[in-house]
């Protein structure tokens, strides 16, 4: 509910937008026409955005006819080839005489569409603006003397890297795939993965400055229609100048932007995307960045990869399993240490407590600032370890992680047994499949240490108590975060903490109430 | 979006509802106030006897609710007892759910204070768990229903595991003689061991939320039947363990129970601090049922926000829970409640549901 | 919908305040901790009770480098007052740090004092307590209590030592573990009982007959010895290890009989005012030492009924001697009879148990014991 007044404020901040862009009116709204007088038109062009020093003119004739034309473009993201090979070939090699007829300005157009201009993607603007945005983006303009229309060819050809295998998302069995900047080659990615015509790309524009191209994929007859149109109405709200990367979206329509817990899941493989889809979910990509996101997401997602589907399902379910516990450890274990030996040294077995008495004998702080020591120069170490080159990240991380902890010890600052645990607990946080979910159990990590630090082991169960209300509150897009675990669907468990093997997976999770909910027969 | 039919609950929803209300702090007390009457080892058959007893009450308030699907507790009395008099009915639930819950929070830093953290104050300890409560409760019943999903399977299945642990020391002759001195103790207990169902009657005010209103007997049946097992099983054997006279001595009996055995090669050694922190959990389910139940209450008879009344309740019911000066106070005011129930939830849904039939018949006849 | 707000300033606020109480009321660094693990309870020479308490060393018993090797694991910390209460904060007065008694093994009470006072009020701080656990086992010192917490060995914890021992309830000849939550029970029950006794032979403790608790007066009364033990072992076949000699006449050589199981039946019989009870032992087990002069080989069944009937006998002999002892000495019942009386027979209970004791040494108890030998080990046969 909380992203309604969100929006509400998104709506404020809109509001105002307008109240702006009116004051600017009437600069923009005299929208300048093409005249038809070829120099006429080049002046204005010239005079709208021939300061740059990318933008080319070439102005030649057509043919033996003598009419003037002139090809606007930006040198380098326009595609060269298009225009040596076919623009400037076509025309000048271009006879209309043959019809017979003086060329009218009908005529000429539609033999220059027709027979004339080898390219596809071909579109007529008129207006100023049109041009100047669309050569801005990649575009060439044609400008022919005489025709008020002018015609617009090809996009932008941007460089684009291969599509590798995304190193983030690494797996041992599975494609090798993983989605690039370009989103016609995302989409591509994506349709080429089947055929299913009930795959569906709708296009939207964010970005009241950039207009950066946005999809939202879905299967049109599984797609659950009110989590659909609360999508689009949540990205039709966006109204900022750019968005840089899809993380911009991410945080544009979450539910809620105090919640530590990721509520849009970003992947770079198509086939978890695809996958999703196939759930009921729906994907958003943005042009420009590798990263589709998904919604709704549920809690269960973010301990899953795709892996668990590829292996088989014993393997899977325990590789599950194991996922789940190291959530716990690495959410739990620094605070129930800081617990069991500050508050409860009952609890502990005797034999253990005299051998970790022993080995704190000496340490002159209390556990908490112990443990804060110690995951503090673990989280600087991570930090360093990603900022610098490869190769000296590994020995930063060897120097600090055995040489500084291995001192700590022999000069008493730290025990080892919480060298154990904090170690324990960082290397369980690199299990999680989803770098941000690692990154809230972290912050969520430090917060109940300081619970368990005041309370023992009830500020413990206060924290989880805590965590607990927070997660049946929050909700993904009308989506309950923590489905399917409760409220009890049991079809929906099948693939929950076990995943059954496929040939029992004959639903699609009914979390998301899908329109067509059979996934085998 | 997020209203309308998402904020319905399901059936197991309500089943939880039901379970989890009643177990609560009392369980820590359960076989000593059991036992205190009967002074026999029979204290289960009068457990298992109440408790079908109370199920059977469970399912004639299901009855009463289904006369009026899209209304509470508080609504539909008015309907049936005038306008003033079901007015004073609800504001003496209203009053009854906060004290039940200031109880609930006060047992809860009583057992904590003592176990847990010696040194402790108690409004440092009760603070930050009215908070959460506070939080949990704002986001409305939906919310409340998914935490009880949560934490009712951990509780449970930890406090039987660990109660499974002490088993070496179950002697069945503590057990024994089966109603070796008849059956009349049995009897003379069944007040007190129903009262430890009390919480069976919040189906009067959830039905309204239900996704299926037909066809549900099976719910108050299995809330109420949960309870029963769990109950029996730990009456069982914590008497079974440490016996009658000694159950009759204790203070916290589970807890002396849990407290006297231990099991060397586990990652604990023993498991009373263990047990009671999460059952703190287990009480925090039944507080914030009360709290919800009390701020439904306000809401609908007072058509104001719901907001103010739940930031009003909260130092209320810390006031209310920091009355007992005492331990043996704290005993006190669970009497009391307990004597409050039986009147309000246990003789009145038969007392409502036989004016709706004699409501209903005279309908019939016009 | 102005829901946003409050939940910002709720968690802001409840957060801040966490912090602000600066908290840890309750903490308590384990390092600092005197861990108490065992606690001998005395009378003084001048009537007042003395408590000694042992505090292990972690360092001295945990694998830390840091270890010195003659340094003792354990330090015994004593005082002298009316009660254990004071006495325990007067030992705070001589060494640092506040007592931790969660991991109390053992309770040692001198026999002179558990002679005088019920053993329930000497314990009741124990009961009490928070910390100390209901499984604590119990014992009674024959000497004073507070030597049986000291040892020559410089890594032994006496008394984590003495209820490792105890645990492992191995033998007939010692009774089997008995814990403070079970005693509980008993003394509330006015229900007689057995502790195990606990001697100083050469510095060092070991495990030595039991003493008899009177259920009336909750004081102890009197000592069974080892054997004596062993028959209570029998009827209430509790202990499940041991052995019993299988030979009768001097003239044969010894023969010992290993016990795998014992199940011991108590049936109580009513008729009339006439109460009687029937004991029927049975016993599964093998030959453990067969010394052989006379070449009665084990491989025969004639020989193995031979020394089954010579081992019945003997348990026959020590269950019977064991009762005489009940009945006709300390007139107690320490052998479970009551609590099978009052399963099977609730009404007769109801007007015997005020005096139980007094009436169980007129009640016949007669004995039927079986042995069954299942094998004999390795050795059939020897030669000459």
């Amino acid at each position: 509910m909380k992203w309604r007044k969100l929006n509400k404020n998104r709506m404020k901040i809109e509001e105002s937008a307008k109240k702006a862009k009116q004051d600017k009116q009437p600069f923009q709204e005299s929208i300048k026409e093409m005249t038809g007088n070829l120099t006429a038109d080049l002046n204005l062009i010239r005079k709208e955005i021939g300061h740059n020093s990318d933008v080319e003119f070439r102005e030649f004739q057509m043919g033996t006819t003598g009419i003037r034309i002139a090809v606007v473009f930006i040198d380098g993201l326009a595609d060269a080839d298009v225009i040596n090979k076919h623009i400037l070939v076509d025309f000048m090699s271009a006879s209309p005489k043959e019809t017979g007829h003086p060329l009218k300005n009908s005529s000429l157009k539609e033999y220059i569409k027709n027979q004339t201009l080898s390219v596809c993607g071909l579109n007529e603007v008129h207006t100023l603006n049109d041009i100047t945005s669309g050569v801005m983006f990649g575009s060439i303009a044609i400008l022919v003397d005489g025709l008020e229309d002018v015609f617009m060819v090809g996009g932008a050809k941007a460089k684009t890297r291969n599509i590798d295998e995304p190193p983030t998302e690494a797996l041992v069995r599975g494609p090798r795939v993983g989605f690039i900047e370009n989103l016609k080659d995302n989409t591509a990615l994506l349709r080429r993965h089947g055929k299913d015509q009930n795959l569906s790309i709708i296009s939207f524009q964010v970005g009241e400055r950039s207009k950066k191209e946005l999809v939202i994929t879905y299967m049109k007859d599984i797609v659950n229609p009110h989590i659909l149109e609360e999508v689009k109405q949540r990205i039709d709200k966006i109204k900022i100048d750019d968005v840089h990367d899809s993380s911009y979206i991410e945080q544009l329509i979450e539910d809620n932007f105090l919640s530590p817990f990721p509520q849009v899941q970003s992947t770079e493989r198509p086939d978890r995307v695809m996958s999703a889809l196939m759930e009921g979910r729906i994907a958003l990509l943005l042009d420009g960045s590798p990263f589709a996101l998904i919604v709704p997401v549920t809690f269960h997602m973010l301990l899953q990869s795709p892996e668990d589907y590829y292996e088989r399902w014993m393997a899977a379910t325990l590789i599950r399993i194991l996922r789940y516990f190291a959530a716990f450890i690495a959410l739990f274990v620094p605070s129930l240490y800081i617990a069991f030996i500050s508050f409860h040294p009952g609890l502990i077995p005797t034999k253990l407590i005299f051998s970790i008495a022993a080995t704190r004998e000496g340490v002159p702080f209390p556990p908490l600032i112990e443990a804060l020591i110690m995951e503090v120069s673990i989280e600087v170490l991570r930090e360093a370890g990603l900022r610098l080159p490869k190769p000296i990240g590994q020995s930063i991380g060897i120097v600090g992680g055995l040489i500084i902890g291995e001192a700590a010890v022999q000069a008493g600052i730290v025990s080892p047994i919480m060298v154990i645990v904090v170690a324990v607990t960082a290397i369980s946080s690199f299990t999680l499949p989803h770098y941000n979910v690692g990154i809230a159990l972290r912050i969520l990590r430090f917060a109940s240490m300081l619970f368990a630090s005041v309370f023992g082991l009830y500020g413990v169960v206060l924290f989880f108590l805590f965590l607990c209300s927070h997660l049946v509150r929050l909700k993904s897009f009308g989506i309950p975060y923590v489905s399917p675990a409760v409220s009890y669907r049991l079809d929906d468990w099948k693939d929950f903490i076990i995943r059954v093997p496929l040939f029992l997976m004959k639903r699609r999770p009914k979390l998301l109430h899908p329109k067509d909910s059979v996934r085998k027969r | 979006m997020t209203s309308g039919p998402l904020d319905r609950i399901t059936s197991y929803q309500a089943v939880m509802f039901i379970t989890n209300f009643i177990l609560g702090a009392g369980t820590l007390t359960l076989p000593r106030t059991t036992t205190e009457k009967i002074n026999t080892p029979d204290s289960w058959i009068a457990v298992i006897v109440s408790g079908l007893i109370i199920s059977l009450i469970a399912v004639i308030i299901l009855k009463l609710c289904q006369r009026y699907p899209n209304e509470t507790f508080y609504q539909f009395n008015q309907k049936l007892l005038g306008k003033w008099v079901g007015l004073l009915l609800s504001l003496t639930v209203i009053c009854y759910y906060i004290v039940l819950s200031a109880y609930e929070v006060r047992t809860m830093a009583e057992t904590t204070r003592l176990f847990l953290l010696q040194g402790t104050p108690t409004w440092a300890i009760i603070m930050p768990f009215l908070w959460i409560g506070l939080y949990l409760v704002q986001g409305g019943v939906n919310a409340i229903a998914r935490l009880l999903e949560i934490i009712f399977p951990i509780t449970v299945l930890l406090f039987l595991l660990v109660m499974f642990l002490g088993i070496e020391l179950f002697e069945v002759d503590n057990l024994r003689p089966v109603l070796g001195s008849g059956v009349k103790p049995v009897f003379k207990g069944l007040t007190t061991s129903s009262l430890s169902f009390a919480g069976f009657e919040i189906l009067l005010f959830i039905y309204m939320f239900m996704k299926e209103k037909n066809n549900i007997t099976k719910v108050p049946l299995v809330g109420v039947g949960i309870p029963i097992i769990f109950y029996t099983i730990t009456v069982v054997i914590v008497i079974g363990s440490i016996s009658v006279d000694a159950v009759v001595s204790q203070t916290w009996p589970v807890l002396t129970f849990i407290r006297s055995f231990e099991i060397t090669g586990l990652l604990f050694e023993r498991f009373d601090s263990l047990i009671l922190v999460i059952w703190i959990m287990q009480i925090f389910a039944s507080y914030v049922i009360a709290l919800f139940i009390a701020t439904l209450g306000l809401n609908q008879i007072f058509p104001k926000s719901t907001h103010a009344f739940i930031y009003s309740l909260i130092p209320l019911i810390y006031l209310v829970s920091m009355i007992p000066k005492n331990i043996n106070e704290v005993f006190k005011m669970a009497e009391m409640i307990g004597n409050l129930a039986l009147y309000l939830f246990f003789i009145m849904p038969l007392f409502l549901f036989i004016i709706s039939k004699v409501k209903e018949r005279k309908y019939e006849k016009m | 919908m102005k829901k946003c707000k409050p939940i910002l300033i709720n968690s802001f606020v409840s957060m801040l305040l966490l912090f602000l109480l600066s908290g840890c009321w309750s903490s308590k660094s384990i390092e600092d901790l005197n861990i108490a693990v065992g606690t001998a309870v005395d009378k003084s020479k001048d009537g007042k009770i003395r408590s000694t308490l042992q505090y292990v060393i972690p360092k001295a018993i945990g694998n830390s480098n840091s270890k010195s090797p003659q340094q003792k694991a354990y330090t015994n910390v004593s005082a002298t007052g009316n009660s254990l209460e004071p006495i325990g904060w007067e030992t705070t007065l001589q060494r640092e740090g506040p007592i931790s008694g969660a991991h109390e093994k053992a309770v040692i009470i001198g026999q002179n004092l558990a002679r005088e006072e019920p053993i329930r009020e000497i314990t009741d701080l124990f009961f009490r307590d928070i910390d100390i656990r209901g499984s604590t086992l119990i014992f009674i010192s024959k000497g004073e209590a507070a030597r049986t917490l000291e040892s020559k060995e410089a890594d032994v914890v006496p008394a984590i030592r003495l209820v490792e021992i105890a645990q492992q309830d191995l033998t007939t000849r010692a009774l089997k573990h008995l814990s403070l939550m079970k005693i509980w029970g008993k003394s509330n029950s006015q229900t007689s009982f057995l502790l195990q006794l606990i001697d100083i032979k050469k510095g060092e403790f070991e495990l030595d007959g039991a003493a008899v608790i009177k259920g009336r007066t909750n004081k102890m009364i009197g000592i069974l010895n080892k054997e004596e033990i062993e028959g209570i072992n029998w009827i209430t076949g509790e202990v499940n290890s041991g052995a019993v000699k299988a030979f009768q006449k001097e003239s044969e050589k010894p023969t010992y009989y290993q016990i795998q199981s014992i199940k011991s039946k108590i049936k109580p019989h009513v008729t009339g005012d006439r109460i009687s009870f029937d004991v029927k032992i049975e016993s599964e087990g093998r030959i453990a030492e067969y010394w052989n002069p006379h070449f009665k080989p084990a491989f025969k069944n004639k020989t193995i009924k031979h020394i089954e009937n010579a081992a019945e006998k003997e348990v026959m002999r020590l269950v019977e001697n064991t009762t005489k002892k009940m009945q006709k000495e300390f007139g107690v019942d320490v052998g479970g009879f009551g609590t099978k009386l009052r399963i099977k027979h609730p009404n007769v209970w109801k007007n015997v148990k005020d005096n139980w004791d007094e009436k169980f040494s007129e009640i016949p108890i007669t004995y039927d014991v079986s042995i069954t030998i299942q094998d004999y080990g390795m050795i059939g046969s020897k030669k000459k």
